[in-house]
């Protein structure tokens, strides 16, 4: 090739490249799919590599195994876990010292009687109340007796919706303050792992399994 | 007395082949296609726009240096073509543009138009503008968080971060067959070792790049892979794993035998292509970086004029 070809030659590549990235890069633009493949959470202890499509293929999982405020069937797809579980936030159970649950305001002050909550116990037999997690187990769900969390939710969330006060069923930050975001991943990642004695448990020689990225 | 042309050069010793620099450029980027393509039907789209994209780019850096610096016009001989697509094919498929055309700058313009152009570059112009950019934006060269969208077949995690943080034993799923063909993440022309070795080899049989730097590369990736792994196989893999991941087949093959970075002499050649093989598992094993090739071979750039002072005396001159 003559010198003078050579240049037409590389002038004609320039410009046919550049017309294909350009092309390329302003007709494709990279959307994440849905649900993700895999996920990476950068954190201050080595990056964690979640591969979200190999947990979703594993038998036996579902969605709302993980996505635990996910109803089958929604056409939304789930949210991500910050928007419920901030980094900065605190965990706060609904009830206990630091819950928002206010027991003396329900039982004193809002003309509420023991049995509307306690619904086996009667004030004149005296004692007291039986603890309702000793008939509403967690995690144990049945026709016949709602689980802990569902008689919780409905309890509280009926009345509320009944009374016209607050908070009601969407409302889940009046009654829950989140948990922190890191609580929340090793929470579930690790709380599943170890009940199935798969994937990296909460152990020590098992952090760097997850925060190997 | 015959008819003799006196030749006067900056400095000895010179390699010719007899072709000229754009035959050898066209040649080098077609071998580079057995590598890129593979890479494009894997990720798509979006690898042909990186590849192109810099391309052109590195084409119109060169143009714009041209005319800035009152120079005739260069691009005819191929090579800012060729260091667009080398560059190209270390990156990931999602490399954004911006970062594409930063690159072919540092790569075209900083790495070799202002050391004088071609065959001045004291370093592979690729792989200085590629450390330049991983050292500026690490995030966008991490394969694992880059390629995180693509669902394959194979375990897309990017095998030198499995064995740098876990051992040896967590690279054990990947078959070195799988690897040659290309079944890993990585850049885009970089992973796809048959088509790499076979680019390499007819660039080797043409003449166009020295057997003598790749196959000691090779070897010092060998050597030094099988005495870690001796000393202790939980922790360091095998030499095979070495050889097909990361950048170590481009990095023969199409790094560390650019012309102008290396040397010319026999044993220079190997002597550099070793300590380019050794020093990259050396950064591998006890370094902190993930892949060694890229400094390696700015090292071996380094010391390259250095290594040519090893040549045969001058015959008939005195000591
Ligand atoms: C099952 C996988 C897994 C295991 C095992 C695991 N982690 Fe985590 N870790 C995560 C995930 C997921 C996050 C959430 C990242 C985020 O905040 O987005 C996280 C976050 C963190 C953070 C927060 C970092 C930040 O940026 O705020 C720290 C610290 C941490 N982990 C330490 C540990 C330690 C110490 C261990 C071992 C006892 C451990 N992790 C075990 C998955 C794991
Ligand atoms: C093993 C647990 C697990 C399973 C099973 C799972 N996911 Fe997820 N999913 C996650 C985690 C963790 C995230 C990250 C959320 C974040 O970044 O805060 C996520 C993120 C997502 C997101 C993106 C949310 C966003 O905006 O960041 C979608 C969509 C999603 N999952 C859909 C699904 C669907 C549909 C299924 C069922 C086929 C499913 N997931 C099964 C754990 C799981
Ligand atoms: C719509 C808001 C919302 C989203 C989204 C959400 N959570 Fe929660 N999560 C809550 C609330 C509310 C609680 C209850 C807090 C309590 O009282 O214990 C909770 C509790 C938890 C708990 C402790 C209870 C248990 O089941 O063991 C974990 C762990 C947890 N979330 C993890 C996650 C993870 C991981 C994700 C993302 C895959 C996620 N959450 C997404 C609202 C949310
Ligand atoms: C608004 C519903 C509600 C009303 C009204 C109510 N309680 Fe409770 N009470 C609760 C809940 C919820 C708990 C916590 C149960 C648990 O943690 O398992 C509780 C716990 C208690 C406990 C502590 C049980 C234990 O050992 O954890 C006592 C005692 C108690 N209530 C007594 C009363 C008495 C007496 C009245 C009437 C004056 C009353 N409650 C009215 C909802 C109510
Ligand atoms: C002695 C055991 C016992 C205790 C303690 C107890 N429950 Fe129950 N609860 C039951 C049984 C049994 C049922 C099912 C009866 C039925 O369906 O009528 C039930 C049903 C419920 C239901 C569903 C009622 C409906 O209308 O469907 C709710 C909500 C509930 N309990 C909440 C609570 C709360 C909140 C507490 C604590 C304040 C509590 N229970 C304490 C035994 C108990
Ligand atoms: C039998 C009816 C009833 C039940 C059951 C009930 N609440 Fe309430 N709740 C009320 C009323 C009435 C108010 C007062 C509304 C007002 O004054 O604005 C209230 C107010 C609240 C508030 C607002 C803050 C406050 O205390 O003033 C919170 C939080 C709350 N309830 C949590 C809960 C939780 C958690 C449960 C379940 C353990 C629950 N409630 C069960 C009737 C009920
Ligand atoms: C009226 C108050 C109230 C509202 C509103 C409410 N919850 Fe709860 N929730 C409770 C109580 C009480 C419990 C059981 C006690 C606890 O926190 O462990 C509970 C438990 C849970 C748990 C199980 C926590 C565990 O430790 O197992 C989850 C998850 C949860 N709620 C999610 C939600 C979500 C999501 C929303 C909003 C859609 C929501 N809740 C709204 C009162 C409420
Ligand atoms: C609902 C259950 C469940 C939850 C929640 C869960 N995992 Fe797992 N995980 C599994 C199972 C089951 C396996 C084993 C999969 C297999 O061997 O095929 C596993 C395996 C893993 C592995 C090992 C994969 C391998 O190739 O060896 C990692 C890493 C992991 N999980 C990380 C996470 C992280 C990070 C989270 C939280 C964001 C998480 N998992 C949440 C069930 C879960």
């Amino acid at each position: 090739m003559s010198l003078k070809n050579e240049l037409k030659f590389v002038y004609v590549i320039a410009i046919i490249c550049l017309v294909i990235g350009v092309f390329c890069y302003s007709s494709l633009p990279a959307k994440s799919p849905e649900p993700p493949v895999r996920l990476m959470f950068k954190t201050v202890g080595g990056n964690v590599l979640f591969d979200h499509q190999a947990h979703g293929d594993v038998p036996g999982l579902a969605c709302e195994d993980c996505h635990h405020t996910y109803k089958k069937g929604e056409t939304d797809v789930p949210v991500s876990c910050e928007t419920c579980h901030k980094a900065d936030s605190k965990f706060v159970s609904a009830l206990g010292d630091n819950g928002k649950f206010d027991h003396e305001g329900h039982s004193d002050d809002y003309g509420l009687s023991c049995n509307d909550c306690h619904h086996n116990y009667y004030e004149e037999d005296g004692g007291e109340p039986q603890p309702c997690s000793d008939c509403h187990e967690a995690g144990v769900v049945d026709d016949y007796m709602p689980g802990r969390v569902q008689a919780f939710h409905k309890q509280c969330i009926s009345c509320h919706e009944d009374n016209g006060a607050a908070p009601g069923q969407s409302d889940c930050e009046s009654c829950h303050a989140p948990r922190k975001t890191v609580e929340a991943f090793h929470g579930q990642c690790i709380k599943c792992h170890e009940d199935l004695h798969k994937g990296p448990s909460g152990s020590d020689e098992d952090c760097k399994k997850c925060h190997g990225f | 007395m015959p008819n003799t042309l006196k030749l006067t050069v900056s400095h000895a010793p010179f390699w010719h082949n007899g072709s000229s620099i754009s035959s050898k450029s066209r040649n080098i980027l077609l071998a580079s296609l057995l590598a890129v393509v593979p890479g494009c039907y894997q990720y798509g789209m979006a690898a042909v726009g990186v590849v192109t994209m810099s391309i052109a780019s590195a084409i119109i850096w060169e143009l714009l240096i041209n005319f800035i610096s009152r120079r005739p016009i260069s691009v005819g001989d191929g090579n800012a073509a060729l260091i667009g697509m080398i560059f190209a094919m270390m990156l990931p498929a999602t490399t954004p543009w911006w970062a594409v055309v930063t690159g072919t700058f540092f790569a075209v313009v900083i790495a070799k138009e202002i050391f004088g152009g071609i065959g001045a570059n004291p370093f592979n112009p690729a792989v200085l503008a590629m450390t330049i950019l991983m050292l500026s934006w690490g995030n966008l060269f991490d394969f694992n968080a880059a390629l995180l969208n693509y669902s394959f077949n194979f375990k897309a995690v990017y095998p030198l971060v499995l064995s740098k943080s876990f051992g040896a034993h967590a690279v054990e799923p990947f078959a070195l067959m799988d690897l040659l063909l290309g079944k890993q993440i990585g850049g885009i022309g970089s992973t796809c070792g048959i088509g790499l070795i076979l680019g390499g080899v007819y660039l080797i049989l043409r003449g166009f790049i020295r057997w003598e730097v790749c196959f000691s590369f090779l070897a010092g990736i060998i050597i030094a892979a099988l005495c870690f792994n001796i000393l202790n196989p939980e922790l360091y893999a095998g030499p095979g794993f070495h050889l097909l991941t990361g950048y170590t087949m481009i990095g023969a093959f199409f790094l560390a035998t650019e012309d102008s970075s290396s040397p010319v002499n026999f044993i220079p050649m190997l002597i550099y292509g070793f300590l380019g093989g050794a020093l990259t598992i050396l950064i591998r094993n006890i370094g902190t970086h993930i892949d060694g090739v890229l400094y390696a071979i700015l090292i071996i750039n380094l010391v390259n004029p250095l290594l040519d002072k090893i040549r045969p005396k001058a015959i008939g001159k005195g000591v």
